[in-house]
């Protein structure tokens, strides 16, 4: 069977799968970077010692976290609405921020209690001791598990070819639908989208090592 | 009780069922040196901890500096300020090398020029005996060096106050040495000094006064001289048994 | 009642709030037409149970799969360790929905006939579960101390006495709380098999939508079937971890 393959297929649609990918690319992007200052906002509220603070913060990642992808994409684009790009890149961006604020809260939970003492001690204001103390110290142990969210926005952004956003995924049910070469299409998109992690972890691994300091 | 620079009336505290501080009263003049000691558990390092506010007490009432302790935020930062404070593990920066440890806080809190701050923290560090390590990071200098360090960050806000939470105890013996030292050399340029400590050579040699707590309550408080001979509660004379027969190189003398 | 019973309370107390808030607002916002949502319920109900069978299937074939890899990667010959952790990745890098297509168009090449939807939706879960599970089972393996295996060796066990009596019994403990995160992780996957005409819970309730007119009464019995599911798994999670003991 593996002999009637025909990769040529790849090449005769070059174009749709070029643009697949930029589309992929900067929803991907903006994904990113939209989840990270949510889900960093959120996740400095949930380490305040507050009990509403708290519970809010939690509220909006339990919720968040326990709904699929598709069904809050869904909810926004035939529910509310919403167009389609704004609505990709909100799910994807509400998505990935509850899981980033998770990672956050833990990262600064992981920073020793002594340090805030020694920041209040000597007269810092939270938003000091945050922005001078803990931040700094956090970045650094949060970038491992922040690689693994990046990891997943651009897996997630998948979704979005169900609301006929012209990812990489899309494209490959549209060769698929016009060609029948689904497996061909889909060899191509996985490529693609497996170098795409690779990128994003190289980046973040690069980042770490530049962060390493003493 | 004469109006000191540190007051506690009649304060309480409790963790969830435990009563950490049991009505304690006291008072620190300005200018003294007070030395606190007593078995771990017995409320020490929380009645240290609430002079600065880093734990709020549930009854009775602190005074600092005249103004009682209320739950004013912005007073409590300001507060803070003012009262220097060391603590057991150092609790250096370790993303800051050591002259942005101690340049931080005169920067953003006291919003000083950088390179006045610069020169503060350059002086500060010369004083504690470490000018060469203004560049390093925490982790490359040994306890000593840490805590000596802690002190310059403390002091670069010029404080009125400084308290001493165990200074010394997670140190090396060869170490504890040097911080004695810098805590000697600000006491007697009449530093008002809270001292969590069992030190007891430290306290014999500069302090004012000699706190004993246990259970959460003042045991006893007395001069060094009448403290280390004339101690009157049976919990003092046990405890001071123990941790003076502990000196290393000497033959436990509890056993 | 201690401490942390009456933490758990407020925190029950808390959700039972936002839950009846969520209610109320939908209902003041849209007066929701449970009427005619209510004879689709048995439908929809099914269909929940539908996933909750594709969830748990593919999760129990994924750890059946995992071990050898897992094993294959972390005691595996030269090649085929490679080979394993090759295979692994590629997965994990793989948007979900790509393997859910890929699984559905490549059966056809590899068996020659064409695949029921249902089957490229359990085997496509399958092969992410196996894949997630591997890396959780080789960190459980992992997380076991060196001083574990050097103690038994030295007390004359052989490795493989040692793996099967003092590493396995550690690792299985310590990787239940990541495995039940996985059955969460896929139990969420599922909504994805719409996409290949399953008729799971999502693709049920999109379904029942295009035929009554009650979107945000439908959306509402949609979030809550998942969100109570992988809550409830999540808590179970949180009895099996020590870690959420310490922090709650």
């Amino acid at each position: 069977m593996l002999q009637s393959l025909d990769w040529s297929i790849l090449w005769q649609f070059r174009a749709a799968l070029w643009n697949g990918l930029l589309t992929t690319l900067w929803i991907s992007a903006v994904g990113i970077l939209g989840s990270t200052l949510a889900g960093v906002a959120v996740g400095c509220l949930a380490a305040v010692p507050s009990l509403l603070l708290r519970r809010l913060t939690a509220s909006y990642t339990e919720l968040l976290r326990n709904l699929p992808v598709i069904v809050k994409l869904f909810f926004l684009y035939f529910v509310l609405g919403v167009p389609a790009i704004p609505a990709a890149l909100l799910t994807l961006i509400l998505h990935q921020s509850a899981y980033i604020a998770d990672v956050t809260r833990a990262g600064i939970r992981s920073v020793p209690r002594g340090q805030v003492d020694a920041g209040l001690s000597l007269g810092h204001g939270w938003w000091q001791i945050y922005r001078h103390i803990l931040l700094p110290q956090v970045l650094r142990i949060v970038i491992p598990p922040m690689t693994t969210q990046y990891v997943s926005v651009v897996k997630n952004s998948a979704v979005v070819a169900l609301i006929s956003v012209e990812d990489l995924t899309y494209q490959t049910q549209e060769i698929n639908v016009e060609t029948f070469r689904g497996f061909e299409a889909a060899t191509a998109a996985t490529v693609l989208y497996i170098a795409i992690s690779a990128v994003v972890i190289g980046a973040m691994t690069r980042l770490y090592a530049r962060l390493a300091g003493p | 009780m004469a109006g000191g620079i540190i007051e506690f009336r009649n304060v309480h505290k409790w963790f969830g069922t435990l009563h950490v501080l049991d009505d304690v009263s006291l008072a620190v003049q300005a200018g003294q040196v007070v030395v606190v000691c007593g078995p771990s558990g017995s409320g020490k390092s929380t009645l240290l901890r609430c002079i600065n506010r880093l734990e709020r007490i549930d009854r009775g009432e602190i005074v600092v500096d005249g103004a009682p302790l209320d739950d004013q935020v912005r007073k409590i930062t300001r507060l803070r300020a003012e009262i220097g404070m060391v603590f057991q593990r150092f609790n250096l920066y370790p993303h800051l090398s050591v002259l942005d440890n101690v340049m931080l806080a005169p920067l953003k809190v006291r919003g000083l020029a950088r390179d006045k701050a610069r020169a503060i923290a350059e002086d500060l560090l010369a004083k504690v005996g470490i000018p060469e390590k203004a560049s390093a990071y925490p982790a490359q200098l040994s306890g000593g060096q840490q805590q000596r360090v802690a002190i310059a960050r403390a002091l670069a806000m010029g404080p009125k106050i400084m308290l001493f939470d165990e200074p010394t105890s997670a140190l090396d013996p060869e170490m504890i040495q040097e911080v004695l030292e810098v805590m000697v050399g600000l006491a007697e340029g009449g530093m008002t000094m809270v001292v969590v400590t069992h030190e007891m050579g430290f306290a014999r040699r500069v302090a004012d006064r000699v706190v004993f707590m246990d259970a959460g309550r003042v045991v006893e408080e007395a001069a060094p001289e009448d403290f280390f001979t004339r101690a009157r509660d049976p919990r003092t004379r046990s405890f001071l048994g123990k941790i003076l027969s502990h000196v290393p190189g000497l033959p436990d003398a509890s056993t | 009642m201690n401490a942390a019973g009456s933490q758990r309370l407020q925190a029950a107390l808390w959700w039972l709030g936002v839950a009846i808030a969520v209610i109320v607002a939908a209902e003041r916002v849209r007066r929701l037409e449970w009427a005619a949502v209510a004879p689709s319920l048995p439908f929809l109900l099914t269909a929940l149970g539908r996933s909750w069978v594709l969830a748990i299937v593919s999760i129990a074939c994924g750890v059946i799969a995992a071990f050898p890899l897992a094993l294959t990667r972390l005691y595996g010959p030269r090649g085929l360790r490679q080979l394993a952790t090759g295979a692994i990745e590629a997965v994990r890098a793989t948007p979900e929905l790509m393997v859910i297509f890929w699984v559905y168009f490549t059966w056809p090449y590899l068996a020659g006939n064409q695949v029921t939807a249902w089957n490229a939706a359990l085997g496509s879960l399958s092969v992410i579960a196996a894949a997630y599970l591997a890396e959780v089972i080789r960190a459980g393996i992992s997380s076991v101390p060196a001083g574990q295996v050097e103690a038994s060796i030295a007390s004359g066990m052989s490795g493989l006495l040692t793996f099967r009596y003092i590493v396995l019994p550690q690792a299985l403990r310590n990787m239940l709380p990541a495995l039940l995160a996985q059955l969460v992780a896929l139990f969420k996957t599922t909504s994805l098999v719409y996409a290949i005409g399953v008729m799971d819970f999502f693709r049920a309730v999109a379904v029942t939508k295009n035929a009554v007119f009650a979107p945000y009464a439908l959306y509402l019995i949609l979030g809550a079937g998942y969100f109570v599911s992988c809550f409830a798994i999540g808590r179970i999670v949180r009895w099996f971890d020590p870690r959420y003991q310490l922090l709650e």
